[in-house]
């Protein structure tokens, strides 16, 4: 159970690498987000007899949140995964991701809401305007104030 | 010199990652040398030499390859795991998360996650490699202990590696 989640969470989080490395954020957000629950699951299968594994899954599982753009979260999930025992130096590393978790949290809230979709739309325009199509028009942003 | 990039030999990774991972380590190979090379690698003080053959790469890939740091970066990548395999016999276990000290967990066949090695990878063009070896050494320094860990660094313009364990 822990291998088959955490291997497809694996597998996801390479997809969602490549569709980065494309500009297509969006996509990748959502292929994010499907890895950190199943690495979340694979996490909490992680026996006690496996310290480090279940170390590494657990700050694997809180970043997985944080990128996907959830670190409301993933400070969340850290928080509880650090009120479990786990070895002082894996409990150092997730108290770090935490306050990264909760700075961006923090930061996330101070910014301007940008709908998914304008993403997407920018960067259709993008690579447009790469091949040498000029489009004309505004891009909507619906979320925008 | 047996190709590392197969997914035999790197159970960490899959099809569309190593074709990037080829694929950025033509481009910036590319544009210092022609196939093959030769790569020399110091391996704390002692020296081994490796061949890296490429295809051309196309004008295609390297467009999509135009950001010169990034490819770089997963060129770095991908000469350091074959550094590792040459060296060390050890292929990737999984990518680190983001937000730990280091790029990979990488092991000999056989191992997984609780015996892994924690691999810090830094690539450059043409900055000296010494100074990015020490700069990745005292970053991979602070990742929980008891954990056995490796530096490799990657200067694409002469070709040169440098690795060393923290």
């Amino acid at each position: 159970m822990t291998e088959d989640a955490h291997e497809t969470a694996m597998a996801i989080a390479s997809e969602a690498e490549l569709l980065a490395l494309e500009g297509r954020q969006e996509a990748g957000r959502q292929k994010l987000e499907r890895a950190a629950q199943l690495e979340e699951r694979a996490a909490d299968a992680a026996t006690m007899e496996r310290p480090r594994t279940r170390g590494i899954l657990r700050i694997s599982a809180v970043s997985l949140w944080l990128q996907a753009g959830h670190p409301g979260r993933a400070a969340e999930l850290a928080t509880r995964y650090l009120d479990e025992p786990l070895p002082p130096d894996f409990a150092r590393e997730l108290d770090e991701l935490r306050t990264i978790c909760q700075h961006e949290q923090r930061a996330a809230r101070a910014l301007p809401a940008v709908d998914a979709g304008f993403l997407e739309r920018a960067r259709e325009r993008e690579l447009a305007f790469a091949r040498g199509e000029i489009a004309s028009g505004r891009i909507a942003n619906p979320r925008a104030a | 010199m047996t190709d590392a990039l197969t997914l035999p030999l790197q159970p960490g990774l899959d099809e569309g990652l190593l074709g990037a991972l080829r694929a950025a380590r033509a481009v910036a190979l590319a544009r210092h040398h022609e196939s093959p090379v030769q790569l020399d690698v110091d391996d704390a003080g002692k020296t081994v030499t490796l061949t890296l053959a490429f295809a051309p790469p196309s004008p295609r890939s390297r467009s999509a390859w135009a950001d010169r740091d990034r490819t770089t970066e997963w060129a770095a990548e991908a000469i350091a795991l074959e550094v590792v395999h040459a060296t060390r016999s050890m292929g990737t276990i999984r990518r680190a998360a983001r937000g730990t000290r280091f790029d990979w967990y990488v092991g000999c066949p056989g191992t997984d996650l609780e015996d892994a090695v924690a691999l810090e990878i830094g690539g450059t063009d043409a900055q000296p490699l010494r100074a990015v070896l020490k700069r990745k050494l005292r970053q991979l320094r602070r990742r929980p202990g008891g954990q056995p860990g490796l530096a490799v660094v990657v200067q694409m313009s002469a070709p040169r590696a440098m690795m060393e364990d923290a």
